[in-house]
């Protein structure tokens, strides 16, 4: 993680003395995580895009009042977080729909396969749409980012505490949504 | 009561299955959960529920975008922007100019006049004392005008 964050402070720093590779770098880094992220918040593939388009604009015009104090990727995840929350505030909304990035998909099954794999999503976005976005937060922070419980805490402003009991309810609702759908899982 | 104790105990251990199942949980916790679910079938299930949950979230197919075609859309989106924000500020400052350059403009003029006005006029020595002025003996408008500008001898 130390080693993550130096590096993350090399781009920044290449970027502030006017490289603007450093920037690039760091978009290549955080794009496709910061995608899923909000994917798995909002369901929506191509607004999932122009969301994390604009975090990295104000990434982009943000990074020289950026405070070492925190981790880049603390500090980035919570704009995106904070704009996924703004946009389905207007929205007002938090539907799935079943589109899919066409060509989001790094290995290449076959039809039927593609068929099994779309059902399967379709039937896991929409139990995650039904989990209140307070709690859906942590755990897509969680399980679709792979963060620790600190790492959450701090880009959630919260305890450990308060994350764990998130997570916790985030899957019990998870498990019941997933549960009514007869045969996905095997209680 | 052994009942509620049992189950008091459930709700403990029920909190920490999140904590085990992402692998954040101490030894001795583990310990106490895999002690539990020996012994309560609820709990065990819930536990198998969650984990279950989780590998189904974790396994969530991941997006991926081509990375140069993102590059190239967020430094487009930068410049326009950029562009923006340039051509916005030149447009502002054009109004500021049409809305407040005659204001100063106007008051140097004003000021202009009344020094002339002022300095061709009367100075200090030829108004009446300043006692007389605040006692209450009424003073002309260039009397005050004068005191106001601090016209010294």
């Amino acid at each position: 993680m130390k080693g993550q964050m130096s590096e993350d402070i090399t781009y920044i720093d290449r970027f502030l003395e006017g490289d603007e590779k450093g920037f690039e770098m760091l978009v290549m880094k955080y794009h496709n995580r910061a995608l899923n992220i909000v994917y798995s918040l909002i369901g929506r593939d191509s607004e999932s895009e122009d969301i994390v388009q604009e975090a990295f604009c104000r990434v982009y015009n943000g990074l020289k009042s950026f405070k070492r104090s925190a981790s880049f990727a603390t500090w980035f995840y919570r704009i995106v977080v904070n704009m996924t929350y703004d946009f389905l505030r207007k929205r007002r909304r938090s539907v799935v729909n079943d589109n899919v990035i066409e060509n989001a998909v790094s290995d290449t099954p076959g039809p039927d396969d593609l068929l099994i794999i779309k059902e399967r999503e379709r039937i896991i976005n929409k139990a995650l749409a039904a989990v209140p976005l307070r709690f859906r937060t942590a755990l897509v922070l969680k399980d679709v980012e792979g963060l620790s419980y600190r790492k959450i805490a701090e880009v959630l402003k919260c305890r450990i505490g308060t994350v764990e009991s998130k997570i916790y309810r985030a899957r019990q609702f998870l498990r019941k949504e997933v549960g009514n759908v007869r045969g996905f899982i095997h209680e | 009561m052994l009942e509620d104790l049992f189950m008091n105990k459930c709700g403990k251990i029920k909190r920490m299955f999140s904590r085990y199942a992402d692998g954040e949980a101490s030894d001795s916790e583990k310990a106490l959960i895999i002690e539990h679910i020996k012994n309560c079938d609820e709990c065990s299930r819930e536990l198998a529920g969650i984990v279950r949950v989780k590998d189904l979230v974790v396994s969530k197919r991941k997006l991926a975008v081509n990375e140069n075609l993102i590059l190239s859309r967020i430094h487009y989106e930068i410049e326009l922007r950029f562009d923006e924000a340039n051509k916005f500020s030149l447009e502002k400052m054009e109004n500021l100019s049409h809305r407040f350059i005659p204001v100063p403009i106007a008051m140097f003029v004003v000021s202009l006049f009344l020094l002339f006005f002022v300095s061709t006029g009367k100075v200090r020595s030829d108004f009446p004392l300043i006692d007389d002025i605040f006692s209450g003996v009424p003073a002309s408008n260039e009397t005050a005008l004068g005191l106001v500008l601090g016209i010294e001898d």
